[in-house]
């Protein structure tokens, strides 16, 4: 009974003592037990000296606020009531400092999927950025169908001599082909304008257009800057 | 970037491959059917590119060995490695799914259960908790994008994706100078694909 009074008196003094009140005063019942039996074990020291009222009120305090901290930082810990200086928002066991260090290690993999996508780097916050990696991801596959398509409907059938010209001349090829597909487009350009056709861009068009190239103003595009290409055109010509 | 121009030339080699023993099979497709054949070969002679470096190609290549009829196109396009890699990790993977799931389930109820308990936060956790939700739901999405991302934590699954968008760039480059290439060639001999 005296210290169901105690603890009353205590939860009057609490309200103004710590910002923890809330919390507190909801679970002063289940605390009264806990803080029966571990008063003994914690505050050993500071009941042996003296049994009066005040002195128990500040054990019961300040033990309950230990408690309490000890129980809202460590989730899965299962002896409460160990010695623990830290406060609250400070993290001092092994699961903070783990999650710590693992969201460190994901925020580095961040900055670079960051410095990967183009457009990220300037947005900050991990939803912003996850969703412009998801938009890229999603960019890139459908990308991949289109031109699956785009290669689907330029054949009857898949069956084309240029599988044939590919593989003999593998490595080669694609290294060549790929500046020559880049640098031909100023070019060819000026080569198209004289014959008034219209000059579509040739990149980033993902549907079926129409490429109004005329065979020599191609041929003259790649010549420019790779023979291999040409090579592989001549070769077509030949074998078809 | 030596590892992508070596990704690319293996990638068309295998690709290439692929397209020769697809069509060597059947003939008269229509275009949906054909479209679905390139772009299976595409992503096979990806996957096989890494040779079984990454989980994400593992994992495609197990999804496209599920098919019967892929198996034989699988099989001969990748090297005598990687399918008996294939064949342990399959078992794996689907009891990691399963641990995964029954994780998450335990996961969701205990916070669900948590979060009852600490209703009325003040509003700093609550914006916490919405960010954290918001994190959550992008990490689902990409987790389904990224092939076998179901079975892999937040920081594998970075660096998974990381990969993924680089292989995912190189395929649609080759794909498409192959594909402009072809439709040049196309228009300059339009007689002989009549």
């Amino acid at each position: 009974m005296e210290t169901d009074n105690s603890l009353e008196t205590t939860s009057s003094i609490l309200p103004n003592s710590s910002p923890n009140n809330f919390n507190l005063v909801k679970e002063e019942p289940i605390d009264s037990d806990s803080l029966h039996n571990s008063s003994p074990n914690l505050s050993d020291p500071i009941i042996s000296k003296s049994t009066k009222r005040k002195e128990r009120e500040k054990n019961v305090k300040s033990s309950a606020k230990k408690s309490k901290n000890v129980a809202n930082e460590t989730d899965g810990e299962e002896l409460p009531y160990v010695h623990v200086r830290a406060r609250r928002g400070q993290a001092t066991d092994s699961h903070s400092l783990a999650e710590r260090a693992r969201r460190e290690k994901i925020n580095a993999r961040m900055k670079l999927l960051q410095e990967l996508v183009p457009g990220c780097n300037k947005i900050s916050g991990t939803a912003m950025v996850l969703d412009e990696i998801i938009n890229h991801v999603q960019s890139l596959q459908h990308q991949v169908e289109f031109l699956s398509m785009r290669l689907a409907a330029v054949h009857p059938n898949i069956d084309i001599n240029l599988d044939n010209i590919f593989s003999a001349e593998s490595g080669s090829l694609m290294e060549c082909s790929f500046p020559a597909m880049v640098s031909p487009q100023p070019l060819s350009h000026q080569l198209w304008q004289p014959d008034g056709l219209t000059p579509q861009p040739l990149w980033g068009v993902e549907e079926m257009n129409p490429n109004f190239i005329t065979p020599e103003n191609s041929l003259l595009s790649y010549d420019s800057s790779g023979n291999s290409v040409s090579l592989y055109t001549n070769q077509l010509k030949m074998e078809l | 970037m030596h590892t992508s121009s070596k990704l690319t030339k293996e990638f068309t080699k295998k690709w290439v491959k692929g397209l020769q023993i697809c069509c060597s099979s059947k003939k008269n497709m229509d275009v949906l059917e054909r479209k679905k054949k390139i772009k299976l070969c595409a992503d096979i002679a990806l996957a096989s590119a890494k040779n079984a470096t990454t989980s994400w190609s593992i994992a495609l290549i197990s999804e496209a060995k599920k098919e019967g009829e892929n198996e034989i196109l699988v099989d001969n396009l990748l090297g005598p490695e990687s399918p008996f890699k294939q064949q342990k990790t399959i078992p794996l993977m689907s009891a990691c799914h399963k641990r995964v799931r029954s994780k998450k389930i335990l996961k969701r109820s205990c916070s669900v259960g948590q979060r009852m308990k600490k209703m009325g936060p003040p509003k700093s956790n609550l914006a916490i908790y919405i960010a954290k939700t918001l994190v959550k739901k992008r990490t689902q999405v990409l987790q389904r994008l990224v092939p076998g991302g179901e079975s892999m934590d937040e920081f594998s699954l970075i660096k998974e994706a990381l990969d993924y968008i680089l292989s995912l760039r190189v395929q649609v480059d080759v794909m498409r100078s192959l594909a402009h290439a072809a439709e040049v060639s196309n228009q300059s001999d339009p007689n002989v694909f009549g």
